[in-house]
């Protein structure tokens, strides 16, 4: 599709460049032709254009938002989802600022105990999407609270990584983030649920159930810890693999695409990558 | 310092516009990068008398006094670590000829790399017969800018900041002027930290690359990053010559020592993947394995560096 855009672009120029010569009185056309020129030329403009348009639209970002109960588990799955899609190259980081963050062989947990933003690019040229990602700590989710439901109402997925002994605490701070949430923002929210030893049921989230059908969680089960390290030596067991690749690729445009489709059909439950 | 700087700068520049004008060979710039101890010197040192070997003439050290050649190969023979240099000496390598078997791997590696092949006769590092006669010639200038670990390392926390003002004191200036002089980086990364005998390494080896790598990993691809931020010639790959040394411990080749570094450098080479080529290299230093005759002289892998150093360039 560049073609379109060097189209587009060669044919302004040309516009200019003819328009600038008949204005001068060197460039004599008759009536005719100059009018097919003019509908060539506005052709061209028009599919760059359209070009332009289609391009910006795929540059614009989608928003998650990554909370916890421990205040590590969140850091540990982003380093996780970054590392995996830097590794088969499904994506990259585009933050120059990431070093001291994440890029340890081992995890650091002095400093995953803070919020931060950082942006991914997930995707091969034209099919790529830009995704944010924002880490809440704990700390920033008590003491701003407010602030954080305001930027969960432009979120598009929602991480919660939680455990058996938490999952009430859990259910109670998601249904806090999504009370004053929009009832169209909230039909197009997913939220995944992710605990590390189990597969959480969604009967367990009465209160998250008043705002998301159970179409809308996702539920999956994944010891970040081992798998960190297993990802760090590159030995990851196959069921691991699955899991990882199934949360790598809910991050891809067109795997979005095709989920929405299949969950409004509702035969879609994930269970530990297995969909 | 400052004044050294500059002077060296206009001497690059000096230089090449010789060479464009054909009165002098080639000069490469390629500043050597690595933490405290990582082996930097040991390297250069190394590589000098590798390419002065008798046997071998691929080309002899320019800037460097004989004395303290001898002086460090002497500690090198009587078994020592060397003596910190502190980046107390630039060297200048005149690299005359390289094995063009050397060169044939290196090519060969480079394409399996990319295409993600692992034909395993490629990542053989043992160096070529010295009677090999078999030589590509070349007249490349190697310049290294030695930038001390601990410079580097100070730089590289000083610079992790984002709104730290690059080049803002004069240790982070020298490293961004070094970078900026340079033609491609080598960054040395020592996977063997501890003294330790091949068995007790290789008995817990991933241990000890993890922890090789927690002292390592941030400053190097930090200073990657900030040197592909402030290379000059933008529009082009920069060569990334990433060597890792102690090859007789650690025991990995090439190809296995690129998997680790995919691994390890995910996010760097991710993000940086259509600005760079990396070349990985498993080297052995002279002196620290003998031969049958009881010489210290082995080395690993150094011909394929220059081989490949003369194919990037």
């Amino acid at each position: 599709m560049e073609f379109f855009k060097f189209l587009g672009w060669l044919a302004i120029g040309t516009a200019v460049s003819v328009f600038i010569a008949k204005l001068n009185g060197s460039f004599v056309i008759d009536q005719q032709t100059f009018h097919l020129l003019k509908i060539s030329l506005g052709i061209a403009i028009v599919l760059g254009l359209f070009q332009l348009i289609k391009d910006l639209f795929l540059q614009w970002p989608n928003s998650w938002i990554i909370l916890d109960d421990d205040g590590f588990g969140g850091w540990l799955f982003v380093h996780l989802m970054v590392q995996a899609i830097s590794l088969t190259r499904k994506g990259r980081l585009l933050d120059p600022c990431y070093t001291d963050l994440f890029h340890l062989p081992e995890p650091n947990t002095q400093k995953s105990r803070n919020s931060f933003f950082c942006s991914i690019k997930i995707g091969q040229d034209k099919r790529c999407q830009i995704i944010e990602l924002f880490l809440v700590s704990q700390r920033a989710l008590t003491l701003f609270g407010n602030d954080i439901q305001e930027i969960t109402k432009d979120t598009e997925t929602i991480v919660w990584v939680t455990s058996e002994s938490t999952k009430d605490k859990t259910d109670n701070s998601i249904s806090t983030l999504l009370k004053n949430q929009l009832p169209e923002k909230l039909q197009k929210l997913r939220l995944i649920l992710i605990a590390r030893d189990f597969i959480l049921s969604v009967s367990e989230f009465p209160q998250v159930q008043a705002y998301l059908s159970p179409e809308q969680i996702f539920r999956y089960s994944l010891p970040l810890s081992q798998v960190f390290e297993e990802l760090q030596q590159g030995k990851l067991s196959p069921e691991m693999e699955e899991t990882l690749n199934v949360l790598v690729d809910i991050l891809q445009p067109s795997i979005i695409s095709q989920e929405i489709t299949s969950v409004s059909t509702g035969q879609l439950i994930h269970q530990g990558g297995k969909t | 310092m400052k004044e050294d700087l500059e002077f060296s700068r206009y001497k690059g520049i000096l230089f090449k516009i010789l060479y464009h004008f054909g009165q002098i060979p080639k000069s490469l710039n390629l500043p050597l990068f690595g933490v405290k101890g990582a082996g930097k010197s040991y390297f250069l040192l190394s590589l000098g008398m590798f390419i002065s070997l008798p046997t071998r003439r691929l080309g002899k050290p320019e800037n460097l006094t004989d004395d303290i050649l001898n002086q460090y190969w002497t500690e090198v023979l009587s078994g020592n670590l060397i003596s910190i240099t502190q980046s107390k000496w630039d060297v200048d390598l005149l690299i005359k000829k390289v094995y063009s078997t050397d060169h044939e791997i290196v090519v060969r590696r480079q394409a399996c790399f990319q295409i993600g092949v692992s034909d395993s006769d490629h990542f053989d590092d043992q160096e070529q017969p010295e009677l090999d006669e078999n030589k590509l010639s070349t007249r490349i200038f190697l310049r290294t800018n030695d930038l001390s670990g601990q410079d580097f390392c100070t730089a590289m926390t000083k610079l992790r900041e984002p709104t730290m003002e690059l080049g803002g004191d004069l240790i982070t200036k020298k490293f961004i002027q070094v970078v900026r002089d340079g033609d491609g980086s080598v960054v040395i990364i020592d996977i063997v930290r501890e003294n330790l005998t091949v068995d007790q390494y290789r008995k817990e080896r991933t241990k000890y690359i993890r922890q090789a790598f927690v002292e390592q990993l941030v400053p190097v691809a930090r200073g990657i990053e900030l040197a592909l931020m402030n290379q000059r010639k933008r529009n082009k790959r920069y060569p990334l010559f990433l060597v890792f040394p102690k090859r007789d411990i650690h025991g990995l080749n090439a190809k296995e020592l690129n998997e680790l570094a995919q691994r390890m450098f995910a996010m760097t080479f991710a993000r940086l993947e259509d600005k760079v080529s990396i070349h990985i290299h498993s080297i052995q230093n002279m002196g620290f394995e003998k031969d049958k005759n009881g010489n210290p002289t082995v080395s690993r892998g150094l011909g394929q560096f220059l081989a490949d150093v003369y194919s990037v360039f």
